[in-house]
């Protein structure tokens, strides 16, 4: 050819102690990738493998870049030289990037499984012309035969090749591969340049980032709902708590302590979490105090938002009356929509004890809802025609009303009965509402809705406190819980015996390890004075035989 | 309706009793804690492995994880999923800054 390209690709050996490295790499054009592919294909696999040494020697690159080697680029001997160029590619530009001296444990390790599946390869492919070059040796290519010139690069001349420093320097000539088979030759070589499609160097395409863009814009979306989302819960909250303030105040000497301050405080909504508030009202007659949960739904997440799409739901509120054992008698009294009201009955605890289903033909009530009594007479006195109206106005409001005396939540499963305990009963009346609209309007006023059924509570809470049972059913009530304590003791006595054993048997091992860390002589006093203490443990019986025989 | 809570006052100032602050039990609503746990995992596969997909997980994870998060829970614990999250994505483009490839879903 009349322009020969000259390249000089020089390697320093593992460490890039001796020579300069890429920065002086750097300097040298890079090679094109037909160029390469051109040296690759025709010098064989052991050029091929030069090369790839001398990229990783010098400029410390990770050979984890060459990942980036799709897998239908790998065919026959020019997998090399599509390997090589691309991480010419990358040699080139990670050099420029400071932090890549730095490099962590786990790319070396890539480095290493990289090399060695490379060098498996070629050697499966062809074992004779690795020997001839090592990775300490400066290279230099010609092949005349395609026009290219390979020479000393301007900045770091390299000495002509002298027959006795054959040992460190090797200079690959035709002649060099004189001894090699035409058949350990890849298939494809056969003289013809066999050009392939590198991976393309992406720098300086915005464009190809489009999947980080399309996260940032994620991630932007995502905290701009947290903070819209947020705000209208805040929003709700406060809007039920000012309509409902003035009520509340009136039932109560402290509306809205938190609990933490040292003095009473008041008007405090504690927040819980981003969609979840209470409000802790107490000091009136009849109750310890009320806990008033603001459920929200989670608008500040909009995966919670997107899911609401597919299923809606709604935000409820929830009033938890605490009673003193004083306020309250044995009452058992459910009304809740028939839909889960079989569900709830077998996994609430007391309902699953006491409860019965009641007719709802006598009480005015929507035909949606169901009632679950321990007594005609309990559901008869507070289930009164101004309640039961009140419910069926506001019946999309309504949700369910809990009271129990002997509350204990829901039924713990099998598998964790072992590890928790039953809590212990309470007196409790729960009142459940939902702000209708599946929270899709989210006016403030929407959560005035509920002041009709907050009125309600405190009046069913007044009732409550005046309620006295019959004494029949005192009696009878009374019996069903003597005989659910009996059989929660019975059904936890031997799980008490069980754990009791195996502590025993967990001290009995303990001391066993303690003895046979002492010599035979403290062992032989210890086995003396357990004998002895057996003894003395039976020694009544002894007692008497001694007796007899004397 | 309903008539309002009897006229007589029934509000005690002798029956006061403070709020005690609602301890959330093992188990109940675990999001958060799972959110904050895979943002861990994601961010380590990020930082270990390069797997800009998974860097790119972990700071949702932990986004999501912050937002569903109680007031009462350890800030720290957010704080610290969320720097780690945000280090993995950083490191990993300092280390290689190709674009993320589909193929690496794949």
């Amino acid at each position: 050819m009349s322009a020969p390209v000259t390249r000089s690709l020089r390697s320093s050996g593992v460490g890039g102690g001796g020579t300069t490295g890429w920065e002086k790499m750097n300097n040298v054009p890079i090679p094109q990738q037909p160029l390469l592919s051109a040296w690759a294909g025709e010098l064989g696999i052991g050029a091929c493998i030069g090369l790839i040494e001398c990229n990783t020697a010098n400029c410390n690159l990770g050979l984890s870049r060459l990942s980036y080697v799709k897998p239908e680029w790998i065919d026959g001997t020019l997998q090399f030289c599509v390997v090589l160029t691309d991480a010419f590619n990358w040699s080139v530009r990670l050099c420029e990037c400071p932090t890549m001296s730095e490099r962590s444990v786990m790319s070396s390790v890539w480095d290493f499984v990289w090399v060695a599946l490379f060098l498996a390869v070629a050697l499966g492919q062809s074992e004779d012309p690795f020997a001839e070059f090592d990775t300490d040796e400066t290279v230099v290519i010609e092949p005349d035969d395609y026009d290219i010139e390979v020479e000393n690069s301007p900045e770091e001349p390299v000495a002509a090749p002298e027959p006795d420093s054959l040992d460190d320097q090797v200079v690959i000539e035709d002649e060099d591969f004189e001894g090699i088979n035409p058949s350990d030759k890849p298939p494809s070589g056969n003289n013809e340049l066999n050009i392939v499609n590198a991976p393309v160097n992406m720098k300086g395409h915005w464009e190809d980032y489009y999947l980080e863009i399309i996260g940032l814009i994620g991630v932007f979306v995502y905290a701009l709902n947290f903070y819209t989302g947020k705000s209208i819960n805040n929003r709700l909250a406060n809007a039920w708590f000012e309509h409902h303030k003035k009520l509340l105040s009136d039932a109560f000497c402290i509306v809205g302590d938190d609990g933490v301050s040292k003095e009473i405080s008041e008007d405090m909504l504690v927040k819980e979490s981003e969609n979840r508030f209470v409000l802790w009202c107490t000091g009136r007659l009849g109750c310890e105090g009320i806990k008033i949960e603001i459920k929200l739904l989670r608008r500040q997440d909009l995966i919670s938002v997107l899911s609401q799409i597919f299923k809606p739901q709604s935000d409820t509120i929830t009033i938890t009356t605490y009673l003193s054992p004083d306020d309250m008698d044995s009452v058992v009294l459910a009304v809740m929509p028939r839909k889960g009201l079989k569900r709830l009955q077998q996994e609430v605890q007391d309902l699953a004890h006491f409860a019965t289903e009641k007719k709802t033909d006598k009480f005015d009530l929507p035909s949606q809802l169901g009632i679950l009594a321990e007594f005609s007479e309990v559901s008869n006195e507070f289930l009164s025609a101004p309640v039961c109206k009140t419910i069926s106005e506001n019946i999309d409001v309504f949700d369910s009303i809990h009271f129990s005396d002997y509350y204990t939540g829901f039924k713990i499963s099998q598998e964790s009965q072992t590890e928790t305990e039953r809590p212990k009963p309470v007196k409790r009346l729960i009142f459940n509402f939902v702000i209708p609209g599946h929270g899709k309007r989210t006016k403030s006023s929407i959560m005035e809705t509920t002041e009709p059924l907050v009125r309600m509570a405190l009046h069913m809470m007044v009732k409550v406190h005046k309620f006295k049972l019959s004494k029949e059913n005192k009696n009878k009530a009374e019996k069903h819980r003597i005989q659910v304590e009996e059989e929660y003791l019975k059904q936890t006595h031997t799980q008490r015996q069980e754990a009791a054993q195996a502590r025993r048997d967990e001290r009995k091992r303990m001391e066993k390890e303690k003895i046979q860390e002492l010599d035979p002589e403290a062992q032989r006093r210890y086995e003396e004075r357990e004998y002895k203490k057996s003894m003395r443990r039976s020694g009544p019986r002894v007692k008497q035989l001694k007796v007899k025989t004397g | 309706m309903v008539p309002a809570p009897s006229s007589n006052d029934l509000r005690r100032r002798d029956r006061i009793v403070r709020y005690k602050p609602y301890v959330p039990k093992e188990g109940e609503d675990p999001m958060a804690e799972y959110m904050n746990l895979l943002a861990m995992l994601f961010s380590m596969c990020g930082l270990m492995m390069r797997f800009k997909w998974a860097a790119w997980a972990a700071v949702y994870c932990a986004f999501i994880g912050f937002s569903n998060s109680r007031s009462s829970e350890d800030t720290k614990q957010i704080f610290s999923s969320f720097m780690l999250s945000i280090s993995s994505v950083v490191m990993s483009y300092l280390q290689s800054p190709t674009p993320m490839a589909i193929s690496y879903f794949s």
